[in-house]
């Protein structure tokens, strides 16, 4: 039976242009990443609908595989569902990353940011069985 | 005794990274500039003078960004960057310095 768990991974922002570096580990039973999502917690004026609000990069299997640099736009993640992502994990092996907070007003409001990683149990095809 | 060089070569073994060429690239700074771009694609650049840096000065790249802080002025701070690699110096800065990295080519 293939089992599928979400890490969530929250990034509180509480100053203009803050850098955040997070790091993270996803139980070593699990095997593949096969997606992520990011969401925004906490209202932002609406002004800031069209936006970006940050820069996200993340990097799995202690630093050998960068898979994420995505960009924050309030108006696009609602709508947004998992988007698709390929990385074969190793065991116990750390996920890493930083996120730019890009809004530089002086009407900044605090906001949390939330990254969810959609991993399963099962391995991933190789190239030879894809072929 | 940490080895910059040493630690590179080490880490990037660990992450099963081959690397083509290792070399030095710096950035002088001058008085009226606050920004530097600089192009890192398929190399990495790891900043080895963060302690004579301003307090304040952002590096951003797409994989790495840091804002200097005391916290960040050790000799350990070997922050890595890659891409396209932006750099700040704070707003009524009136120091600037010569910034230091080493560049790793990979395979």
């Amino acid at each position: 039976m293939l089992v599928t768990r979400y890490s969530i991974v929250s990034l509180r922002v509480q100053k203009p242009g803050e850098i955040i570096s997070f790091q993270h580990k996803i139980p070593a039973y699990l095997k593949r990443c096969t997606g992520f999502k990011l969401s925004l917690v906490g209202a932002l004026d609406s002004k800031h609908l069209n936006t970006e609000l940050g820069r996200l990069s993340v990097s799995f299997n202690s630093l050998k595989e960068e898979a994420i640099t995505a960009s924050l736009k309030q108006e696009e993640l609602g709508s947004q569902d998992f988007q698709e992502l390929e990385v074969q994990l190793h065991p116990g092996q750390i996920v890493s990353g930083v996120y730019v907070d890009t809004m530089l007003g002086e009407d900044f409001t605090p906001y949390k940011v939330q990254l969810y990683l959609r991993c399963t149990d099962k391995e991933g095809q190789t190239q030879n069985e894809k072929g | 005794m940490y080895d910059h060089l040493n630690h590179v070569q080490q880490q990037f073994k660990q992450r099963e990274i081959n690397i083509e060429l290792q070399g030095f690239k710096t950035v002088t700074t001058q008085p009226g500039v606050l920004q530097y771009h600089i192009e890192a694609y398929n190399e990495y650049l790891l900043l080895t003078n963060s302690r004579v840096l301003p307090i304040g000065t952002r590096i951003l790249s797409d994989t790495n960004s840091v804002e200097i802080s005391s916290g960040q002025r050790r000799t350990e701070g070997l922050e890595e960057f890659s891409g396209l690699v932006s750099i700040e110096l704070p707003q009524g800065t009136n120091y600037f310095p010569i910034i230091e990295f080493i560049q790793i080519v990979k395979e």
